[in-house]
């Protein structure tokens, strides 16, 4: 039976499925500042993958020490003479893997534990949320600053690691809620009803529906592990050889008054990324809000 | 999909043996269990092949409960639920899956029963998915066909939950329940949710599917008018427990329970004021800390010193008609 | 002597993003004082919106856009906040369908039910300072804890002084609902509005509490207009119906005539779909149809699309006008209004011809 003749109803494929999703994007032009913040990150994201487009010189490359900006060096050159500019968007990259590398560690790490702890309840909800709780109360920026500093070498893998590690309870607390909350709607008992085993619920019903909430929070996470390794490097922690804005800031804040681009320039890119991507936030919930 | 055969109507489908099911409440820093919700409390009854069973009953009276307990849900605390003579409680995950192709379920929230994230045509088309039992164009054909029987447009296939309005969504609902052609479908408060011009329609949906279908239904709902609508035999439930079982028209022509009784008069009758209407005293008692003996008694106008005492239990007073009232039965 | 409530042409919209919903669309009604009125009608039909505006309710982005309020004579639309707001509680009450959230949690019974009468009863009262002087002022205090004991017996609470220290949450359903009748009679107002009072509550409780509202309203001589969609409570309590469909008013007329021959073909309708105890055999005949969009509503009769009666070119033209075909019956329907009439509205079927 040809189903596409007799009813005209017509079979949507994988692909066209892919495809409705992305017009999701459309939604985006209601929202001007969401716009704008998509603009935004998306030069962040084309410096991230592609830097060499702009940067003029090799980021190392050391010229005269402290010269302040000009045609040549557009935002001038640091204490050891390295092009600010260069190295600034060279830092992008540095910035978006710091915060992609944290935001995946803590979806992972949350979905295992708020997800199981949600789904199941019982003893295995009570001591998941146990262990959730001892971190949550444990004061971050000095067991940040404790965990860097027991090891011996600064790397930047480890920073992260170590944010992810202690990051991840304030994602697993919002992911449980509402693995409860959906678990007693009767869209899962009828999924329970007909014989679904536990992973299709999970899969098929309950991320789907957690992905609104969700998706806002990893924008404000990401700030945040931003932020959080910007913060460890001010304290002398952060890694110098990896050139996060952190560090270029960090760099320049002893000679803020007299050459004052090094801390600057850099501190302008960290603080419009951020701004970005609280925009986006809003403008995400709009895209996977299927009312909308 | 073989209906040819003479259906008989002695069958047994399910029976529930001495079911009980307590709910936990936890309390203090371990959780320990404190009290427990007796939600449904020795539940006897069976339910034929081809019959529309009826379950009646006020808020905490636990026939939700027990639909639940039926469709494998939940697990009864105690007792077993035979369904086409196996036992739910000793069949393992895979039979119990099974099972379930023959069971379809509709509940009283519309709008929150389908996956708003799902398009209709995933909606209805998840049982059979589940069940592997077919290729990606006959699962279609199906959806296709059965929504032709509860009448929903073909091109609200692509459609999603929030475009459509409460009683379509009541539609989907039936039609994802029935694609897998089940010989059970137990219906939770199906037009509650509705608006009330809506609820004929539904209502005569499921009756005409019902009949169509050759279904053996539970049907859930605190209206009597509707329960007495849909019913072939009824089950009245009072915290936990059967009061009174019998088949519509007895139970309406001839009452036998004080609660029944009562039920039958509170109903406002539209066009008439009342004179004579049993108001029963007090509320509706918790199940946790449920009465003591016969659990109406603290409400019953006739009730005597053994109805604190004893637990009446069920008793034949006429042809299949059922009542657990001391009053009523012959000691 | 003037009718107690009055209400022409009464219009209040709504002003969503997505369009104007016309909830209340040219309401005109009225009530005599001793009478108890039924407002029947599915949801999103504007009774409940008709309930609030009665009391100038409505909250954003709904506002009364049109029409008069006559309470006693004088036209509530007109008053200022202040007057509106002597007139909540005292003389124009209100209760809604849910007890739970209408009640403060935080609070008690007494508390509450006190702080309807210190509102009104004491010169002044209102502002925070009085409230306070009620709490804390010995004598003050001891008055009205004694009426809200009163009150609490009256409406079939027993152990009054120890129920009013009592929570929300330690009352049963049924009694939060007593709670908010008493908290709203308090104050012997001349009106009591009722919104879907015991749509949440079991049928035995719900026996319970039309028979402790008939008792009161008796007692108080309050007025009672009850809103909701079952035609059987408003059937125990009310003399006179109205029935609404979309935000207009379909019939009007007293309990026993529109039982016993509806004349509007939505109350026919109506009739026949909903299951009624005894109607065993009989099939329900189902309204075809959904509820109406509210923000782009049928042309003409908003009922039209479907109505069994309908005459295209006549219903779905024009909104009908009400008429009264009997004294103390009114219906907005086009079959009562005679074929000189209609093309004297300039109406004629499709055939262009004059109707039959």
């Amino acid at each position: 039976m040809e189903l596409t003749k007799e009813t005209g109803v017509k079979q949507t494929t994988i692909l066209e499925r892919l495809f409705s999703s992305l017009s999701g994007l459309g939604k985006l032009k209601r929202n001007k500042a969401s716009l704008v913040s998509v603009g935004i990150l998306l030069v962040f994201i084309i410096l991230a993958l592609f830097p060499n487009i702009i940067v003029p010189y090799h980021p190392e490359t050391m010229f005269m020490v402290r010269q302040s900006p000009s045609s040549k060096h557009w935002f001038g050159t640091d204490t050891l003479g390295r092009d600010v500019f260069s190295n600034v968007i060279w830092g992008v990259r540095t910035t978006f893997y710091i915060g992609t590398a944290c935001v995946l560690i803590e979806l992972v790490i949350g979905f295992l534990m708020g997800g199981l702890a949600g789904y199941f309840g019982g003893w295995i909800d009570d001591l998941l949320m146990r262990i959730t709780d001892i971190i949550l109360a444990l004061p971050t920026l000095i067991v940040l600053i404790l965990a860097v500093s027991m090891f011996k070498v600064r790397s930047i893998n480890i920073i992260i690691l170590v944010m992810g590690l202690i990051g991840w309870p304030y994602m697993a607390r919002v992911i449980r809620s509402q693995f409860l909350s959906i678990k007693t709607t009767p869209y899962v008992d009828a999924a329970r009803a007909m014989g679904a085993k536990t992973q299709r619920i999970m899969f098929r019903h309950i991320m789907p529906n957690i992905i609104l909430p969700i998706v806002v929070l990893i924008t404000i996470h990401f700030a945040g592990y931003v932020l959080w390794e910007a913060s460890l490097t001010f304290l002398g922690l952060g890694d110098p050889n990896s050139m996060s804005w952190g560090v270029m800031i960090m760099s320049g804040k002893n000679v803020l008054r007299t050459c004052p681009w090094i801390s600057t320039y850099p501190g302008l890119f960290l603080f419009f990324l951020l701004i970005a991507l609280q925009l986006l936030g809003d403008g995400l919930r709009d895209i996977f809000d299927i009312r909308v | 999909m073989i209906w040819g055969y003479i259906m008989n109507k002695n069958e047994l489908l399910i029976e529930l043996k001495d079911i009980e099911k307590y709910f936990p409440i936890r309390g203090g820093i371990i959780s320990k269990t404190v009290e427990s919700v007796h939600a449904v409390d020795g539940l006897n009854f069976k339910i034929m092949k081809g019959e529309t069973f009826g379950l009646v009953g006020e808020s905490g009276c636990g026939k939700t409960t027990t639909g639940r307990l039926i469709i494998g849900l939940e697990k009864p605390t105690k007792g077993t639920i035979m369904f086409k003579d196996r036992d739910l409680n000793k069949i393992s995950g895979g039979e119990l899956r099974e099972l379930r192709r023959n069971m379809g379920a509709i509940f009283q929230d519309p709008h929150l029963s389908l996956d708003p994230r799902m398009r209709i045509r995933y909606v209805i088309r998840e049982p059979l998915d589940i069940q592997g039992s077919a290729n990606r164009s006959e699962k279609d054909e199906y959806v296709l066909k059965i929504m032709e029987k509860v009448k929903l447009q073909p091109s609200y296939v692509n459609r999603f939950p929030y475009e459509l309005s409460g009683g379509e969504k009541q539609r989907v609902a039936m039609a994802r329940a029935l694609i897998n052609n089940p010989d059970f479908l137990l219906a939770d408060e199906p037009v509650s949710g509705v608006d009330v011009s809506i609820r004929s329609q539904i209502l005569n949906l499921i009756k005409d599917l019902i009949n169509e279908m050759r279904l053996t239904c539970l049907f859930i709902s605190h209206d009597l008018s509707v329960i007495e609508y849909m019913s072939d035999r009824i089950g009245v439930m009072y915290v936990g427990k059967l009061v009174e079982l019998a088949p519509v028209e007895t139970l309406y022509d001839n009452p036998q329970h004080p609660y029944t009784e009562a039920l039958l008069s509170a109903i406002p009758v539209p066009g008439e004021r009342s004179k004579t209407r049993i108001i029963l005293k007090g509320v509706i008692p918790s199940p946790i800390n449920p009465p003591s003996g016969c659990r109406f008694h603290t409400r019953c106008p006739y009730t005597f010193s053994k109805c604190s005492k004893d637990e009446p239990k069920l008793f034949e007073v006429e042809n299949d008609h059922f009542v657990a009232c001391h009053l009523r039965t012959k000691s | 002597m003037s009718k107690l409530l009055e209400l022409r042409d009464l219009k209040t919209h709504y002003f969503t993003r997505e369009g104007v919903v016309k909830a209340v669309d040219r309401v005109s009604l009225d009530m005599e004082k001793g009478e108890n009125l039924g407002i029947a009608g599915e949801s999103g039909c504007g009774k409940s919106t008709l309930g609030l505006s009665i009391l100038r309710l409505v909250r954003t982005p709904g506002r009364i856009v049109g029409g008069e309020i006559l309470f006693n004579g004088e036209d509530i639309v007109q008053k200022s906040d202040e007057e509106m707001r002597r007139i909540r509680g005292a003389r124009i009450s209100i209760i809604f369908q849910d007890p739970t959230s209408s009640l403060n949690p935080v609070y008690t019974i007494g508390d509450q039910i006190g702080e309807s009468i210190s509102l009104h009863q004491y010169r002044g009262g209102g502002g925070v300072f009085d409230w306070l002087l009620g709490r804390f002022k010995r004598s003050r205090a001891r008055e009205v804890d004694e009426k809200v004991e009163d009150i609490l017996r009256e409406i079939g609470i027993s152990d009054a002084s120890k129920r009013r220290r009592n929570y929300p949450h330690e009352f049963s359903g049924g009694m939060r609902q007593r709670a908010m009748i008493a908290m709203a009679l308090s104050c012997r107002p001349d009106l009591l509005i009722a919104d879907e009072p015991t749509t949440n509550l079991d049928v035995t409780i719900e026996a319970q509490i039309l028979d402790l509202m008939k008792e009161l309203q008796k007692e108080f001589d309050t007025s009672v207009i009850l809103i909701s969609h079952n035609l059987g409570i408003i059937s125990e309590l009310c003399e006179k119906i109205v029935i609404m469909y979309a935000g207009n008013i379909m019939e009007f007329s007293d309990i026993k005539t529109l039982f016993e021959s509806p004349k509007h073909p939505y109350t026919e309708a109506l009739l026949n779909a909903i299951p009624r105890l005894g109607s065993r055999g009989k099939r329900l005949v189902a309204i075809p149809g959904e509820v109406p969009n509210q923000i782009n509503p049928p042309h003409g009769c908003k009922f039209h699309p479907r109505c069994k009666d309908r005459i295209d070119g006549i219903c779905n033209r024009r909104s009908p006008p009400t008429i009264e075909i009997e004294p103390g019956i009114k219906v907005s329907c086009y079959k009562y209004i005679s074929k000189y009439e209609l093309s004297d509205m300039g109406l004629y079927n499709e055939q262009k011809r004059i109707v039959d």
